[in-house]
């Protein structure tokens, strides 16, 4: 009996093409089509501009080190600083380099010279990793004329390299040594797609029906899991991010989330009570419920009453972020079980108000 | 009256409530503008006066916060990999020793490379903070080694001083960055989701259709410029962001982007008979733009067909202005930009009367047929 009633839902779900179309080609489409949005791991070839006023061998090998990174490309040799300004305030360039007169003489009189990057800042994202790998190149630089230096004064290649590094640097950057938009974004996109499009397809669907909830509920909840599923794959061995976490384990998680929004879908459908007004609040809800999730702007620094009021209106916030550090790190983030208990208890109570709506409906 | 709040209801939410309320929480949210406090591990292998220096130096800096005094560099990983600290330092073994003798140790600084918000900034951190112990490190080496001033060793220790100058956003605040765009992209899919269903062409005859076209194409259009207008006035006044473009310029620009969203969405509304149909097509048109649009992710570093695709899309002519406008306060393409964006009103609307005309024709001639 309980069998039949969920091949029958199964049936109704499969009669109406649109459902699969939205629920599993939709978030497909999406994640291939932002994976090759972002598909430039670095942002290569940056233009950017130089001025140098000094036109001397040490000035020219600083330009040719900014020329020879994949970074940067040299698109504008200026003349003065007032083309300079004008070249990064028309967005031409993202970066200028500018080298002031009697640089070389002034160096080698040991008087020093400054260097300058200017960086059109208004991208925090891209003017950071521009600024990091022009700061990069003009240290090595500077490394080089100091072992130049103490060569002159007959101390030995090895010891004035030594003396000049007098400790080394390096830095590592775990995980995304890249640090490429395609791995910090697609793994949260992934869910939010799933998301809003199982939320678009299950309140409409219920709005129209309301006969077997449960099962109506477990058909899209399952579809929705596979979906992630197939994203996940995606992400991992078409679109080259290199997850570390498991699929399986992460489309158990996205399978909890997904039966902890039925309360919240079930009380959409109550309040909207139209097909047409379900959908446009069901699409509105995609880019506010990702600002407010913690996602771009980190957990440590949102303020309490805002994360309350996230983590009682939608569920995003509980799952979004650890879910990302999962599969990409492989190992759960400190406290997650307190934060699945969480989203739990909001599925729970969520789920009661919807099926109070949902008992308020079906009587009348 | 009752029937004209009921109409304009859900508009009224879509375009104004909840866009404006995300606004303030969000803005909100960023309050602190910059990311400081990032927490960071430190392993020290080597406890020295030098050392502990070093660490200090991180301490004192508002970019940073110690929360975890590992007992090795693997534990400084762990802590990272469980979302711990964002940031590690590695001070090696004997490394104040080894620095005397002139072996070139090695401090390890770790980047968590999954948190791009934070990661480039704190490397860029990291690394001025290390190079100022460094060449502190150098000047007192070479004023005994060669009988330097310090004005001369520091000039051998660092003879290029890198000055680096910020324009537009100097103070990398991420209120200023993402939000002007953000909400404006919010607000597109608001007036997008009000207006793919409002048109039901077989309703009216051509004339009739022309002019409740134009009715709502500017209704519409004056509430999406009014909704922007006051997304950025709340921003400016109460969240600090700058304001350094001319009024009219903004209005202007955003004028004629709402416009082209409204004509573009509805003339989906015209095209498909289906309203729930339509407003997923629509949504599936216009909510990508805030990606494609190159608004956090820039085109120039999109493949080539995807900028062909960004083409399409009136934000891409929209999110990138609404920030150099309000931080710089011009934009090389405001032309270009409002042409096109007044272009694609032109094709939303053309587009919607000629799909009229067929549609009605369509309808006129099936009519003709059953009466036969």
């Amino acid at each position: 009996m309980k069998i039949s009633l969920l091949v029958d839902e199964l049936k109704k779900f499969l009669s109406k093409p649109t459902n699969l179309v939205f629920m599993v080609l939709g978030p497909l489409v999406f994640t291939y089509l932002f994976g090759y949005v972002y598909s430039n791991d670095y942002l290569n070839h940056v233009p950017i501009a130089i001025l140098d006023l000094d036109q001397s061998s040490l000035s020219r090998s600083i330009v040719d080190e900014f020329d020879h990174n994949d970074r940067y490309s040299v698109d504008y040799i200026v003349k003065d600083m007032g083309a300079l300004e004008t070249v990064l305030n028309d967005s031409k360039a993202s970066l200028g380099l500018f080298i002031p007169p009697d640089f070389e003489k002034d160096i080698k009189a040991k008087k020093g010279s400054t260097a300058a990057l200017i960086i059109d800042g208004t991208n925090v994202a891209i003017g950071n990793n521009v600024l990091a790998t022009g700061s990069e190149i003009l240290n090595t630089v500077n490394a080089g004329v100091s072992i130049s230096f103490l060569e002159g004064k007959n101390v030995p290649p090895r010891l004035a390299s030594n003396y000049a590094q007098l400790f080394k640097m390096n830095s590592r950057t775990l995980w995304d040594s890249k640090l490429s938009y395609k791995t910090y974004m697609m793994p949260g996109m992934i869910l939010v797609l799933v998301q809003q499009l199982f939320l678009s397809i299950f309140v409409v669907n219920y709005i129209e029906d309301r006969s077997n909830l449960l099962f109506k509920a477990l058909i899209h909840i399952a579809i929705g899991t596979i979906t992630y599923l197939l994203c996940f794959m995606a992400l991992k061995y078409s679109l080259n991010i290199a997850l570390l976490g498991s699929g399986i384990v992460a489309t158990g998680l996205v399978f909890l989330y997904l039966c902890c929004l039925v309360g919240i879908a079930i009380t959409i459908g109550k309040v909207t009570n139209d097909r047409l007004r379900a959908t446009q609040f069901c699409m509105m809800m995609s880019l506010p419920t990702f600002l407010t999730a913690s996602y771009v702007w980190p957990a440590f620094k949102t303020p309490a009453a805002v994360s309350l009021f996230a983590k009682i209106l939608w569920p995003l916030v509980y799952l979004v972020s650890p879910l990302r550090d999962y599969i990409i790190k492989g190992v759960f983030p400190v406290g997650f079980s307190a934060t699945l208990i969480g989203l739990v208890c909001f599925g729970i109570v969520w789920l009661i108000i919807g099926l109070k709506a949902f008992n308020k409906s079906v009587e009348a | 009256m009752k029937k004209h709040l009921k109409q304009w209801m859900m508009p009224l939410i879509l375009i104004f409530l909840i866009p404006h309320l995300i606004n303030i929480i969000t803005c909100y949210m960023m309050n602190e503008k910059q990311l400081m406090d990032i927490p960071m591990a430190v392993y020290v292998g080597d406890q020295t006066a030098l050392t502990r220096q070093i660490v200090k130096s991180f301490d004192e800096t508002e970019t940073f916060k110690i929360v975890k005094y590992a007992d090795s560099a693997e534990e400084v990983e762990q802590s990272m990999a469980v979302g711990e600290s964002l940031y590690g330092l590695v001070i090696p073994q004997d490394f104040t020793k080894d620095l005397k003798r002139f072996k070139s140790p090695t401090i390890l600084s770790l980047v968590d490379g999954t948190q791009l918000s934070s990661a480039a900034f704190t490397k860029i951190q990291g690394t001025e903070i290390l190079l100022t112990t460094k060449i502190g490190a150098m000047i007192n080496t070479f004023k005994a080694k060669f009988d330097l001033s310090t004005t001369e060793a520091f000039h051998v220790a660092a003879p290029i001083s890198i000055t680096s100058r910020i324009l537009g956003n100097p103070t990398r605040n991420y209120v200023n960055f993402l939000m002007p765009g953000l909400i404006a992209a919010l607000i597109q899919v608001g007036i997008v989701m009000s207006t793919a269903s409002v048109i039901i062409p077989e309703d009216f005859d051509s004339k009739g259709f022309q002019v409740n076209f134009l009715k709502q194409l500017l209704g519409y259009t004056t509430a999406g410029t009014v909704s922007i207008l006051l997304m950025v006035l709340v921003q400016t006044s109460i969240f600090d962001v700058p304001f350094r473009g001319g009024v009219l310029g903004l209005i202007a620009l955003t004028f004629v982007f709402s416009g082209a969203v409204v004509s573009l969405s509805m003339m989906l509304s015209t095209v498909f008979k289906n309203k729930v149909f339509a407003t997923q097509v629509a949504a599936v048109y216009f909510i990508p733009s805030s990606i494609v649009g190159g608004y956090t992710w820039p085109l120039v570093a999109m493949p080539a067909p995807i900028q062909k695709l960004a083409t399409l899309m009136p934000f891409t002519y929209y999110g990138s202005f609404l920030r150099a406008w309000l931080l710089e306060g011009h934009y090389s393409t405001y032309t270009h930009s409002l042409s096109v964006c007044m272009l694609m009103i032109l094709v939303g609307v053309i587009t919607s009367f000629i799909a009229q005309r067929v549609m009605t024709s369509k309808i006129a001639k099936e009519a003709m047929v059953l009466e036969n």
